[in-house]
């Protein structure tokens, strides 16, 4: 059994077999799995090209790895002359120097290629020298992954790499963007919206939302502030509605009314912690809201409990645990 | 024995073996059902744009840490590789470990962002983020654990407002881009950012990934696709690869104003160890960080090396710091088994003490 004989069928049966099968369960494939199967069905035709390729090259070899060898670096020092891959219109001189930028970057991989084959002959002559061996198409398969991922590493770090990388994105960007910049005339000519005006639009966006949000926080910390200083204003206005004889004359005199938070300053705190449902931390932040004798929370009407409620996320417990009523009872007591 | 020894049968055998795979792998990922990740029990908590906070279920049964926990994901790829699957999440591993984990959802930006930027994120999203979960817990400070991107953000941010963090922790989080060994920082030396920007407006997060894949082409290309058929009929297996293959692909597109300053000021010209990264109006000084830091980096990181990860200690001010390395990729910490026996237990470890 020769080589060549084997060649035969393992291209003709080998290849067929795959795409009747490829054919059959492509429709039956859900979309998530459809671009793993294709990979893994395309590597494994790279996998029987691979094969075959060795195959093919050994008729009447007498050293199958050389024969193989020598077939693959034909291929290499064949690529750069096979023309360029994108057929680009050469409209303008960017669009030349990105198809140059192109040839440049396969041929610096064409030359990689090459690299890694020699190193791969040289680990293999390494190995016979070691004593060992490779049993299977597979080993030398793996074997050449690791030898290539090695020079490849060295090639990507090079100073080439980056020079043909970077060339390649530069032009193909400089490139598009001449494009663009027709194009875009182009609709403007017609009335048409442009992806120039769209930025306009989403940049101008963009700020509005910073405002926005700068805003808001200034609201927040303005009706901090404000409901430090509403009870207050509450608590001078009360006595004057409910003793109707000496309170309001001396509110009329400029000199001595004092519509100012200088009465609540004086007042003494009471112990909050004694109206069941408050304890030292929501004492502190009741404080904080200007919230801090019986008296004052006991006059807290009912839209005021549901804004307190609110502000300081109770959950709804100034109304349900009878905050007010405590404290009124309690403020009689004191 | 001759050192290549293999006969046409042997070859047609190893075939034959392949194909016979491949048809079983066939019939198994069409039969596959959902891929899920990001498997543990939350609610979501808040939202901003399309900004979603996660706030995992705690595990009652494990004393808690009071301090709670921030997870700050990159921009680049979905946050769910830090709750992979059953047995592989580190959010699980944190939880069981006592810490009360929040993590931060980015979302897939669109058109509209186009002109978000760095200021935006830091001082804008993550900033309103770690106000809500102070306010929740009615504490001025948290611990933040940042990954990969998310860790350089988690820098900057706790060198900008250093009150609020108590603990920090980096996990493959790149901060160095010119070590000898960056690939990255190599590529990315002379690309001219600002037109790449000016043109594309928001990157494809395709061409991020595909990026990612010539690093290592023949690892991530040839080797891996042709060891899939391997595996293609241990169904087990196969799901495994296909919930780490979904998540590699899922990339999301990246907001153009916010990887123009990534890109040109952090990696090309590596700012950030200068002090000149400015994030709105003020520079990131990595000075300011004086509380405690622990950074854990993966020894065969070619994305981040180790190297790059590393440079932070000299950079900081905080006499608390510690390294942790593993020996995997980029990923291994997250995804491999033994990463999660070791990486949640040693950050639940070292938060606790503090």
């Amino acid at each position: 059994m020769n080589f060549d004989d084997w060649s035969d069928v393992i291209t003709k049966n080998w290849k067929q077999t795959q795409e009747q099968y490829w054919s059959m369960m492509n429709p039956q494939m859900p979309n998530q799995a459809d671009d793993v199967m294709k990979r893994a069905t395309d590597m494994s035709k790279s996998f029987a090209q691979f094969a075959e390729d060795f195959t093919k090259t050994n008729n009447n070899s007498t050293n199958p790895l050389e024969s193989w060898l020598a077939g693959m670096e034909q291929g290499f020092i064949n690529w750069p002359t096979m023309g360029p891959q994108n057929n680009l219109l050469s409209m303008t001189e960017l669009a030349e120097k990105y198809r140059e930028s192109m040839k440049a970057y396969e041929a610096a991989f064409s030359a990689h290629g090459l690299d890694a084959l020699q190193a791969l002959r040289e680990r293999m002559a390494k190995m016979e020298k070691d004593g060992g061996s490779i049993k299977s198409l597979r080993e030398l398969y793996e074997l050449w992954v690791d030898v290539s991922e090695e020079v490849y590493a060295k090639f990507a770090m090079s100073k080439q790499f980056q020079d043909v990388y970077s060339n390649l994105v530069n032009t193909f960007v400089a490139f598009k963007s001449e494009m663009d910049s027709v194009v875009g005339s182009q609709l403007n000519s017609f009335n048409m919206p442009t992806q120039q005006a769209l930025d306009d639009l989403l940049k101008a966006l963009q700020q509005e939302k910073r405002d926005n949000e700068a805003l808001r926080k200034r609201i927040k910390a303005l009706e901090a502030e404000k409901s430090v200083t509403k009870p207050t204003a509450k608590k001078v206005s009360k006595p004057a509605k409910a003793k109707k004889a000496s309170k309001p004359t001396a509110a009329i005199k400029p000199a001595k009314a004092k519509k100012t938070p200088k009465p609540a300053a004086v007042t003494k705190p009471d112990d909050l912690t004694k109206v069941k449902g408050i304890g030292p931390r929501l004492q502190e932040r009741l404080a904080l809201a200007g919230i801090k004798t019986f008296k004052q929370l006991a006059a807290v009407s009912p839209e005021e409990a549901v804004d307190l409620d609110t502000r300081l996320e109770l959950q709804g417990r100034v109304l349900r645990d009878g905050w007010i009523s405590q404290a009124a009872q309690l403020q009689g007591k004191s | 024995m001759a050192f290549f020894e293999i006969t046409p049968e042997a070859i047609a055998a190893e075939l034959l073996e392949m194909q016979n795979k491949l048809s079983d792998g066939a019939i198994n990922l069409a039969s596959m059902d959902g891929l899920t990740s990001g498997v543990t029990a939350h609610d979501i908590v808040f939202e901003r744009d399309k900004l979603r906070l996660l706030h995992y279920k705690i595990n009652e049964s494990v004393t808690q840490n009071t301090t709670p926990l921030l997870i700050v994901y990159s921009l680049i790829n979905r946050p769910y590789l830090a709750d992979f699957s059953k047995g592989r999440s580190l959010v699980q591993g944190l939880l069981d470990a006592g810490q009360d984990v929040y993590l931060i959802d980015w979302g897939y930006p669109d058109a509209n962002d186009r002109f978000t930027s760095l200021d935006d994120y830091l001082n804008g999203a993550l900033d309103a983020c770690v106000d809500e979960v102070c306010k929740r817990h009615n504490t001025s400070q948290l611990n933040m654990l940042g990954i990969c991107q998310g860790g350089t953000f988690s820098l900057c941010y706790s060198a900008l407002y250093p009150a609020k963090i108590r603990n920090l922790v980096t996990t493959v989080t790149p901060v160095d881009f010119h070590t000898p060994d960056n690939m990255l920082g190599h590529w990315a030396k002379n690309i001219n950012t600002d037109k790449l920007v000016d043109t594309l407006g928001n990157i494809p997060g395709h061409v991020i990934s595909r990026m990612f894949t010539t690093l290592r082409p023949y690892r991530q290309i040839a080797q891996k696709y042709r060891c899939l058929v391997d595996i293609m009929d241990d169904t087990a297996a196969l799901k495994k690869f296909m919930q780490l293959e979904k998540w590699l692909f899922d990339s999301p597109d990246q907001a153009g104003e916010a990887f123009r300053q990534f890109l040109k000021d952090i990696v090309q010209q590596n700012k950030l160890i200068t002090g000149q990264v400015v994030i709105g109006t003020q520079a990131v000084d990595l000075k300011q960080i004086n509380m405690p830091v622990f950074n854990v980096y993966a020894e065969q990181d070619n994305l981040v090396p180790p190297a790059s990860a590393k440079a932070i200690g000299e950079l900081i001010s905080s006499e608390d710091y510690l390294e942790l390395s593993f020996n995997s990729g980029h990923i291994g910490p997250f995804v491999s088994g033994k990463g999660q026996k070791i990486i949640p237990a040693a950050i639940a470890q070292w938060l606790n003490k503090r």
